[in-house]
């Protein structure tokens, strides 16, 4: 694929281990005031011409809001956050209009994906990846969207969901992730400023592997999108996420909620890779990224499957987990999280089993180098109805250097007797014979730590689909650059 | 002061005041440490299950030093809280039973026998036990005999290249609250085995500190029908070269709750530090739970360190292959049973101890 | 005294065996041979009655009972035996325990005395020796670390121990060396009586050449395809199982 090969040419270019998404974009924007009150959130919403109900969902989610204490479970120190500090909204001019085609674009957009590996008039001819670009807080531009038209499914922005299928919005937006989860999630509920939409309906297996590519511009921005994917019975859609985020001094702050509903018989997989700007070496910079994702699967039979590649960002708190309603029900999460220098990392997943003959399998993989943390958090619970439900977890954990730090975190409780729970987890440092090994075939120690590395993260980056498989595999090379030697 | 505070946001000198005031009111009414996450401690929880008499009877065991008052001495500071990699906030019991109370000294090698035993139910205070010298010594902790709640500190020094074998019987229809804390010199090894069966409530917290090249094999053994049963271990690696095995293995049927909680910690100047924790639960019936959170935090690279944790019900197979020999379905369960719980008692090493036990054992099952 | 009638069986839907026939009479050695996957295993798991096999159809008698109604103990202690091709494993369940074990439930049964530790020490020491089996090997866990043929061997041990007056033995061959098969061998025919049957599945001519078989069975797709003589393994070693099958 186009986009994916531009990108790996782009890694492969990399010499050091500058980020290389770097540079940013002038472009006029239209800017929320600074700062967050309700007032921003009507003006948010008054921007997307939302209907009422949409306006009186966000305004009592900022109430909430206000009233949640921020989250303070993880293993992570996070700087006290200046919520006024940021701009809540932010959409370049040009789109004020949306543009009909790619032809309508500003070329400097352009030009900014083109940067990314992600050509959009290239994506559209030459790849079977559908691509809904999120620049900033606006979606650019669809595309294949006739393609998919044809076929009933729904793949827009939630904005344009929200004017054009409101009752499936409605229906659907806040049942798995509630606005009183916790602040992160309310805070999204109230400010949200776009995201994804899809819905595959009853009995249509989705031909492209749908995608979305986020970035961050403006400075000071909060990004907060919101995807809803919706699975009618017997059907089956992959959700492709990547993001990048250009390299900037100041701390930015990304709380997303996604929500995923399985109906009977549905399959969704979700791949996110994520390589947000995690800081310079010193820890300054890079995005603080607070995601909350969460799947139901309400239908019998129906599954969700999670997988993560997590490299960026210079906190990363986040757990998509399952909800197994439905009797045989399944999830699986999938994860490699990588820190680096003073990167944090606070990830890992919850199955929550609550329909008879569900299972959930887990895999994680921690590695750690410089002065990095990373916890893996997890949480399988068997509810006392949930007969015959099996959950596997793996953990492993590797670690590079003798600053860092690696934490294990299982939550494991069971209140059914015809249920089974294995959980195993290690924790390691990287095998010297193995360095050894490959540096003794001429390897430098970078190549043979990205080697060996790729080889104890393999179990997941395989379930990545093919065109992101590669990229991954590069990512988790040069997200180590520096670690050795 | 509301019991809802923030402990984990307190400094340490704060704690003491904390800790008494807390003491007036219900201390866990929305109690939200962390580490209490499943031991129910805000419930007053009675048992509607006609409890059962039993008691583990350690008269069978014959040449033992049963330590009396007239052994001890008093001591005042216990221990040093500020060493440990744990903030002292999350474990309200290990603050307030060493503030709360006077302290007994008590030396093991001043016993001349090699079997001592400690019963519980004979001090008030909490004991500090001392051992230096590397002579094969079991001491038994008895909290069988306790007709009153109990909550206590044992605290063991072991100096360089000292031995000891600990075995606690706790089988009580008392509700205890134990914090043990185990502080361990260069080349010292414990191996320490908590028999607990059918207890109302029960929490025991087991805190160890290792320093160079030691060993310390810390099981648990928990056969319940009834109650709340909880434990807590936290193992600190401060040196290198030292190993650690934990193995915790619970049976419950009939409502009986069993948890387990338990971190290795590793310094980053541990180095070759080999953890090992497994956690494994049997449920018998949906009226029970089991619940694990074996944790690492681990900041040492060249370390071998892994938990492993199980919930599940007998293998079935197993079952069968019994029954394929002639052997009928209760017995292979209870064969099953044991066979489950039996690799803690090798932590025993006194013949006499080990063979008492497993006799215990089988009037459990 | 065994009767299997137009039997099949069905796993998770999956019809494993489809309507097979053989009798077994008492003092008989049939040997029953057939590629991997043809439902031999299948078959001595629901003889056994292992849980999760359907009978869709047909009948096996046992004894002139109807085996299907009883419990895999019940069947276990009227006689009936499988020498499994995947002994379990079970940790801490000391060998020399469970065999003991074992006895007494087949002398409960028969409503005499729990056996006396001499006798039971006797007992196993001298047939473990016969089976090349040390001492220390009935102090460890059953089977758990066991080699492949000293799996074998141990299933071979509880059967001459137990005495059942019908024996399957599922692949015992596989895994053994020559001189365990010869042992091994003996252990079979120091059993083999008036009294007693054996149902032995092999792949391998070798195994028969020391329990020679009073009739050999040839298993396909869950049905006998043609039964014989001793001959016919000399035959089948010969041409394979796709030839017999042609001519069945
Ligand atoms: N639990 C099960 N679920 C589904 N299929 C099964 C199950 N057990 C056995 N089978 C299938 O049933 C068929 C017969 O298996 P069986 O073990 O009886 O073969 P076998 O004749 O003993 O083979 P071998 O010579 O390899 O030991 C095989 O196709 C096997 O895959
Ligand atoms: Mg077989």
């Amino acid at each position: 694929m186009a986009a994916t090969e531009q990108t790996i040419k782009q890694v492969n270019s990399l010499g050091n281990s500058e980020y290389k998404y770097g540079f940013s974009t002038d472009l006029d924007e239209i800017k929320a005031p600074k700062g967050l009150s309700e007032e921003v959130v009507r003006f948010i919403s008054a921007q997307k011409n939302e209907p009422e109900w949409m306006l009186e969902w966000r305004l009592n989610a900022f109430k909430v809001f206000n009233k949640l204490p921020k989250p303070n479970w993880a293993k992570l120190n996070i700087p006290e956050i200046n919520y006024q500090e940021y701009y809540y909204y932010s959409s370049p001019k040009s789109l004020k209009d949306k543009p009909k085609s790619l032809d309508e674009i500003d070329p400097e957009i352009l030009k900014t994906y083109e940067k990314l590996g992600i050509p959009l008039k290239e994506q559209e001819i030459l790849s079977g990846v559908a691509v809904d670009a999120v620049f900033d807080s606006v979606s650019v531009a669809t595309t294949y969207k006739k393609q998919l038209n044809d076929l009933g499914i729904i793949f827009c922005s939630i904005s344009e969901a929200i004017q054009e299928h409101p009752e499936l919005v409605k229906k659907y937006i806040g049942s798995v992730i509630p606005v009183t989860d916790h602040s992160f999630a309310a805070l999204n509920s109230a400010v949200f400023t776009d995201g994804s939409f899809v819905y595959i309906p009853e009995g249509v297996r989705c031909p492209v592997e749908l995608s979305t590519y986020f970035r961050i511009n403006a400075i000071n921005t909060g990004q907060f999108e919101r995807t809803l994917i919706i699975a009618d019975k017997n059907s089956y859609v992959s959700y492709l996420e990547g993001c990048t985020a250009p390299m900037r001094d100041e701390n930015q702050l990304h709380a997303a909620n996604v929500e995923l509903v399985a109906l009977d018989n549905a399959e969704i997989k979700y791949s996110t890779v994520q390589n947000w700007y995690p800081g310079d070496s010193e820890g300054k910079g890079g995005i603080y990224n607070f995601v909350t994702k969460r799947g139901a699967c309400r239908g019998h039979s129906s599954k969700i499957s999670w997988t993560q590649v997590e490299t960026g960002s210079a906190i990363t708190w986040k757990y998509p987990s399952c909800i197994l309603q439905g009797d045989n029900s399944k999830g699986e999460f999938y994860s490699v999280a990588i820190t680096n220098n003073k990167q944090q990392a606070d990830t890992g997943t919850k199955m929550i089993h609550i329909g008879k003959n569900t299972s959930s399998k887990i895999i994680s993989k921690g590695i750690s180098a410089g002065k990095a943390q990373n916890t893996y958090r997890g949480l399988v619970s068997i509810n006392s109805r949930a007969s015959n439900s099996r959950n596997f977890t793996q953990c492993d954990s590797l670690l590079i250097g003798n600053e860092c730090g690696a934490h294990t975190v299982p939550y494991i409780e069971s209140s059914n007797a015809d249920s089974t729970i294995e959980h195993e987890a290690t924790t390691s440092k990287i095998n010297e014979d193995q360095l050894f090994y490959c540096m003794q075939r001429g390897l430098n120690s970078e190549d043979a730590v990205g080697l060996i590395v790729n080889g104890f993260c393999k179990e997941v980056l395989q379930h990545l689909p093919m065109e992101f498989a590669v990229e991954a595999q590069k990512l988790v090379a040069i997200s180590l650059e520096g670690s050795v030697g | 002061m509301s019991t809802a505070v923030k402990l984990d946001m307190m400094p340490s000198k704060d704690i003491s005041d904390y800790a008494e005031k807390v003491l007036l009111n219900n201390p866990f009414e929305n109690f939200k440490i962390e580490n209490y996450k499943y031991a129910q401690l805000h419930k007053s929880i009675t048992s509607n299950v006609s409890l059962d008499e039993f008691k583990a009877d350690l008269s069978s065991i014959s040449s033992v030093k049963n330590i009396k008052l007239s052994d001890t001495s008093d001591i005042d500071l216990l221990s040093d809280l500020n060493k440990w990699n744990f903030n002292n906030a999350d474990s309200y019991f290990r603050v307030n039973s060493i503030l709360e109370r006077s302290s007994k000294k008590i030396d093991l090698d001043l016993f001349r026998e090699e079997i001592v035993c400690l019963d519980l139910s004979l001090f008030k205070e909490n004991i500090h036990l001392l051992k230096a010298s590397d002579s094969p010594k079991t001491l038994m902790i008895n909290n069988s005999n306790l007709s009153e709640d109990c909550a206590r500190s044992i605290i063991l020094n072991l100096s360089e290249n000292a031995k000891l074998n600990i075995i606690h019987y706790n089988i009580s229809n008392s509700k205890s609250f134990l914090y043990f804390e185990i502080n361990q010199q260069n080349n010292s090894n414990i191996k320490f085995l908590s028999f607990q069966s059918n207890n109302i409530h029960t929490r025991n917290e087991f805190f160890a500190s290792l320093e160079e090249n030691c060993s310390l094999d810390l099981y648990g053994l928990n056969i319940h029908n009834y109650g709340v049963n909880d434990n807590y271990s936290f193992i600190q690696h401060m040196k290198p070269s030292s190993q650690s095995r934990e193995v915790f293995k619970s049976i419950v049927k009939s409502g009986a709750i069993t948890n387990f909680q338990g971190k290795i910690y590793v310094d980053s100047i541990a180095q070759k530090t080999d953890g090992y924790q497994m956690s494994r639960s049997l449920i018998l019936d949906n009226e029970s739970k089991a619940n694990n959170k074996p944790e690492l935090e681990i900041y040492a690279d060249d370390v071998k360190c892994s938990h492993g944790s199980t919930v599940s019900k007998l293998n079935q197979d197993q079952v069968y292959y019994f029954k394929s020999r002639g052997i009928d379905e209760e017995q292979a369960i209870k064969i099953l049973q044991k066979a489950f719980l039996v690799e803690t008692l090798e932590a025993i090493e006194n013949t006499q101890i080990k063979e008492y036990s497993y006799s215990l054992l089988d009037s459990r099952l | 005294m065994l009767k299997i009638n137009n039997l099949h069986v069905s796993i998770e839907g999956k019809q494993i065996i489809k309507g097979l026939s053989l009798s077994i009479n008492k003092g008989e050695v049939h040997a029953l041979m057939g590629p991997n996957g043809s439902g031999k295993s299948t078959l001595s798991y629901v003889l056994s009655g292992k849980e999760g096999y359907e009978i869709e159809e047909g009948t096996i008698e046992y004894n002139g009972k109807n085996l299907l109604d009883l419990e895999v103990d019940e069947r276990a202690n009227a006689g009936l035996f499988l020498a499994f091709q995947y002994p379990m494993e079970i940790p801490g369940v000391q060998t020399s325990f469970f065999l003991k074990t074992a006895i007494n439930s087949k002398r409960k049964f028969l409503g005499m005395p729990e056996i006396d530790a001499l006798e039971f020490a006797k007992l196993i020491k001298s047939q473990a020796e016969d089976l090349g089996i040390g001492s220390e090997m009935l102090k460890r866990d059953l089977n758990v670390n066991y080699s492949g043929g000293e799996k074998k061997k141990q299933e071979i041990l509880q059967m001459s121990i137990l005495k059942p007056d019908m024996a399957i033995l599922d692949e015992t061959d596989s895994g053994l060396d020559i001189d365990a098969l010869r042992i091994v061998s003996e252990g079979v025919n120091k059993l083999r009586s008036e009294q007693n049957s054996f149902l032995v599945i092999t792949h391998y001519q070798r195994l028969l050449n020391y329990i020679k078989p009073d009739f050999v069975h040839i298993i396909a797709d869950g049905r006998i395809v043609k039964s014989g003589d001793f001959s016919l393994a000399l035959e089948l070693e010969e041409k394979g199982y796709e030839d017999i099958s042609k001519t069945a």
